[in-house]
């Protein structure tokens, strides 16, 4: 009796996992996440598209990923589909965090139809041939999702309304969209609020800046490890020789110098040629471009994090209309100039 | 940075000083000739200078025996014996207000440039508390190369002005320092030892200034013993690329070179990997043709 009564249990019990797996098939499920390691300052974004087995045979999965920053822009991006009908696909893309920005993972989900058929049609107008036309059988009928414009995070689970002898024009079905987001906290003190403090002309044509920054902890003594500095790219890479005449100057480009972090401030100084000018003069002009940045062993990976963004700065040599000639240098809107006569 | 590593702030390397004391002053009498007490504002013709009356500046020789291609350092301290509180302009990255002359083995007298660059400086004021002492090292290769073995005399001063850029300095004005650096010849096994050294202390500085400090020794020593020293300092993570990168410049050669074609190709870093390139690319730029100018646009 008991025998019995345990067969029979065992009997529902299987088909109870029968009819759950059944129940778990016909579906796609998306996921997407993004993290952040605070030791190397790697970010990981993350999304897959997993195809139910039950479905594979009629659907590739595709996934697609971008990550975005606190600004909207797209800091890196890809898509993979499953050619090896293994009804799964996944994307991961990694690269180095800045500090204090927000960064959203979102993997759109696809299901790409396996199966079609073609119709010649004819069109009846110029040029006046037959075009294929496809059909692609979307047999569990995911374009159901299409238009319901699914934005979940981290995770969602597509199951087919059913069974359904349906086609399409397209092959890819859009299903929807996961997300994941992650902010970027650095602990450990780096550089913050940088910012002018003044600017000077001086008379040989030299346009001096004054610039200061604070500590992300208050304090500037916490800035042992970071520097602090600029890039400055010239028109040709390795060393750039000013346009002579009139200039006599030349300078390594992109020119990289970096300062102790903890000072707080520095000074900036855009001079005249080196060496001074040469005749015959004549117009000429060219721009540098500079960025200021820094850099802490134990931030972003020891690499270095813009302050700003991409300052010109514009080197002049022109007549004036009395006949005199005049060098002038200009940067964030100031100018500083020298007159020859 | 603790309080009392800024009170001593014994660097040299980027964090170098300089200093202008604006003062004419005579030494104390009886006072170490190594030392002078500034005990009159001096005139400031350049604006950027502060008094600097009871401040008692001293120098000295780090080695005053070295071989070839050691790095020649020299010891600065400037205290405060006054009652009150007193401001040093040392000039661009602390060290562009300090005057030196070196007489060679030839026996020529040069005075040597003040250091002087475009771009990002440290601005070099440094204000003192009455009984405050600051203190730096200058890596006195920066101005001189001291490429030959022999005696050398050297004799520095601070400025009484701020440069004026193009090196005009009155040369009548006396130093503050002199003395006899003996330059024994090149002794590989020596100056292996000393960037050895070097390296030690790049590693093991528990701060950018103390790492830029060795780094910026590291990289004057011009000769090919320094490359592997240089290499493993540019993987230190140590942020000091740019200086070591720098120095492997500056001694050029075969090996220099694939060290830094090494650096620009396989590097981590994509902006160390840019400094290296541009290196590159001047290396052989001086090994044939002269880059060309630029064309004038308007």
């Amino acid at each position: 009796m008991r025998l019995k009564h345990l067969s029979v249990t065992l009997l529902v019990l299987l088909g109870s996992l029968f009819f759950a797996r059944a129940v778990a098939a016909q579906s796609v499920t998306g996921y997407t996440s993004i993290d952040y390691d605070d030791d190397s300052g790697i970010v990981t974004a993350y999304s897959e598209t997993s195809v139910d087995y039950d479905v594979m045979w009629d659907y590739n999965a595709y996934v697609s990923l971008s990550v975005t920053d606190s600004n909207g822009s797209i800091v890196t991006s890809g898509s993979a589909t499953d050619t090896n009908d293994i009804g799964f696909i996944s994307i991961t893309r990694q690269f180095y965090g800045q500090s204090d920005v927000t960064y959203t993972a979102k993997g759109i989900h696809r299901a790409m139809a396996v199966y079609y058929y073609v119709e010649e049609f004819y069109e009846y107008y110029y040029p006046y041939r037959y075009r294929p036309r496809y059909y692609y059988w979307d047999t569990w009928y995911f374009g159901f999702y299409e238009g319901y414009g699914i934005y979940e995070p981290w995770y969602y689970y597509f199951l087919s309304p059913g069974y359904r002898e349906v086609t399409r024009p397209t092959r890819p079905i859009s299903l929807g969209t996961t997300t994941d987001y992650a902010m970027l906290t650095v602990r450990a003190p780096h550089p913050k609020n940088f910012h002018q403090t003044a600017v000077q002309a001086q008379v040989d044509g030299t346009l001096h800046f004054e610039y200061a920054w604070d500590s992300s902890t208050g304090n500037l003594n916490d800035l042992g490890n970071c520097v602090v500095g600029e890039i400055v790219y010239l028109p040709t890479r390795g060393t750039y020789v000013w346009p002579k005449p009139p200039f006599n100057s030349s300078e390594p480009s992109p020119g990289v110098i970096d300062v102790e972090g903890w000072r707080g401030r520095f000074n900036d100084d855009h001079l005249p040629p080196k060496d001074g000018y040469v005749s015959p003069f004549r117009a000429a002009r060219f721009t540098a471009n500079q960025i200021y940045r820094y850099k802490c062993t134990n931030v972003n990976g020891g690499r270095y994090v813009n302050l700003t963004r991409t300052i010109p700065i514009l080197r002049e040599f022109f007549q004036n209309s009395d006949g005199t000639w005049t060098y002038r240098c200009s940067k964030s809107g100031a100018s500083a100039r020298s007159d020859f006569r | 940075m603790s309080k009392k590593q800024k009170n001593t702030v014994a660097t040299y390397g980027l964090m170098f000083l300089g200093a202008l004391l604006l003062l004419s002053g005579c030494a104390a009498p009886g006072s170490d000739p190594n030392t002078r007490m500034l005990s009159h504002a001096a005139k400031n013709s350049g604006g950027g200078a502060a008094q600097a009356e009871g401040v008692k500046l001293s120098y000295s020789l780090a080695a005053e025996r070295l071989t070839l291609h050691e790095p020649v350092i020299l010891n600065f301290t400037a205290r405060n014996d006054s009652g009150q509180a007193r401001s040093l302009d040392l000039g661009a990255d602390y060290k562009a207000n300090f005057l030196f002359t070196v007489k060679g083995p030839d026996g020529k007298t040069i005075r040597l440039q003040r250091l002087r660059k475009g771009g990002v400086s440290l601005p070099g004021q440094v204000t003192l508390e009455p009984g405050q002492s600051y203190t730096q090292k200058l890596l006195l290769n920066e101005w001189f190369e001291f490429a030959e073995p022999g005696a050398y005399e050297i004799a520095a001063r601070l400025a009484a002005t701020q440069s004026d850029g193009n090196g005009s300095d009155k040369a009548s004005e006396s130093p503050e320092f002199s003395a006899r650096l003996e330059v024994a010849p090149l002794d590989r096994g020596r100056l292996s030892q000393s960037c050895a050294a070097l390296l030690k202390q790049i590693k093991g500085a528990s701060s950018y200034s103390e790492a830029a400090e060795a780094a910026l020794a590291l990289s004057y020593v011009n000769d090919a013993v320094a490359i592997p020293f240089l290499e493993k300092a540019l993987s230190s993570g140590k942020l000091v690329e740019p200086i070591v990168i720098s120095g492997l410049e500056r001694i050029d050669g075969q090996e220099a070179e694939r060290v830094l074609v090494a650096a620009a190709e396989a590097g981590q870093d994509e902006d160390v990997k840019e400094m290296a390139k541009a290196a590159v690319e001047r290396l052989k730029m001086r090994k044939g043709v002269k880059p060309r100018p630029a064309p004038s646009a308007m």
